[in-house]
């Protein structure tokens, strides 16, 4: 197995199995911002994403619809990076 | 540590943007023609781990939680180029589907999380692994690397935040940088273990031509 397949299959297992666990309290700048009293400053929603907070607004069962967004997401960026990195490859000789 | 909409000044959200974008710029510039396919898939394939990484959060304090950033994990494995690409692709998928990090903030949370922390941490990691032999100054860079990078983000993100008068600088850096203590030490753990494990696997990564690092 190539270090590119085993990093992809990494990947997807721990989105797909581990995202739903993930733990919900708020990160480093959000605690810092509900200690010091900015955190309301940030509720400003310029425009709504399709899947807001890793959810699926369709799918009731949370864990699914984490699991799904994990999923989307790392599929996602792997094709991304595959396709905005195409430019950056050798040229043949 | 993805700032949302509404933390920064638009000032601070245009100037960071501006950086952000003319960073990206130099590093398309320097990365173009330089990698083969094996190195492009190993790029988007850790891209896709950090994207799936970054969601896992884990308790780090009383009802706080981190999650691993990868950006200097990456600048390690590709090169810190190609790591600002990638950690910025990851921030602008975050961004555009899971609303994670603001849309005015996008340049500002490249900024720290992408370039910062990607520069300073790589520094360090350069600094230890040019001056300790083989493998071993390599695992100790990386532990010593990421998690100085996650400080160095957190002290960028401090400053924009004091920039935009949100809390004087003084104020901010003490809580910001004490808590991300905590996340660079578990940065720096999962850095190294994935690390060992493909030295594990393939002893002569490092070795192996695969652009620049």
């Amino acid at each position: 197995m190539k270090i590119w397949q085993i990093f992809l299959f990494l990947a997807l297992i721990l989105a797909l199995f581990f995202s739903p666990f993930a733990a919900t309290s708020p990160d480093g700048l959000e605690t810092v911002a509900i200690d010091y009293g900015f955190m309301k400053k940030g509720e400003v929603v310029l425009f709504t994403s399709p899947f807001p907070d890793y959810l699926i607004t369709a799918i009731t069962n949370k864990t699914l619809s984490t699991a799904l967004c994990g999923v989307i997401g790392t599929g996602a960026t792997f094709i991304l990076a595959l396709i905005f990195g195409l430019p950056l490859r050798l040229k043949k000789h | 540590m993805h700032i949302p909409d509404g933390f920064l000044s638009r000032e601070v959200c245009v100037v960071t943007s501006v950086i952000s974008l003319a960073t990206i710029g130099h590093c398309l510039h320097k990365t173009r023609g330089s990698i083969d396919r094996d190195s492009l898939l190993l790029m988007a394939a850790i891209g896709a781990f950090i994207f799936a990484a970054q969601m896992l959060n884990f308790p780090v304090d009383h009802g706080t939680s981190g999650h691993f950033l990868g950006s200097i994990f990456a600048a390690i494995l590709l090169g810190p180029h190609l790591a600002i690409l990638l950690v910025s692709l990851v921030l602008g998928i975050q961004m555009i589907l899971f609303g994670d990090g603001g849309l005015m903030a996008l340049g500002a949370n490249i900024f720290n999380i992408g370039i910062i922390s990607t520069l300073s941490g790589y520094f360090i990691y350069r600094l230890i692994a040019d001056m300790v032999e083989a493998n071993f100054g390599i695992l100790v860079g990386t532990f010593t690397g990421s998690g100085a990078g996650i400080i160095g983000a957190a002290i960028a993100c401090s400053l924009l935040l004091s920039l935009s008068n949100i809390l004087p600088l003084p104020t901010l850096l003490l809580p910001m940088i004490s808590v991300h203590v905590k996340i660079g030490v578990a940065e720096g753990l999962i850095s190294l273990a994935t690390l060992a494990i493909i030295l594990k696997i393939k002893p002569d990564f490092f070795q192996a031509t695969m652009g620049e690092r």
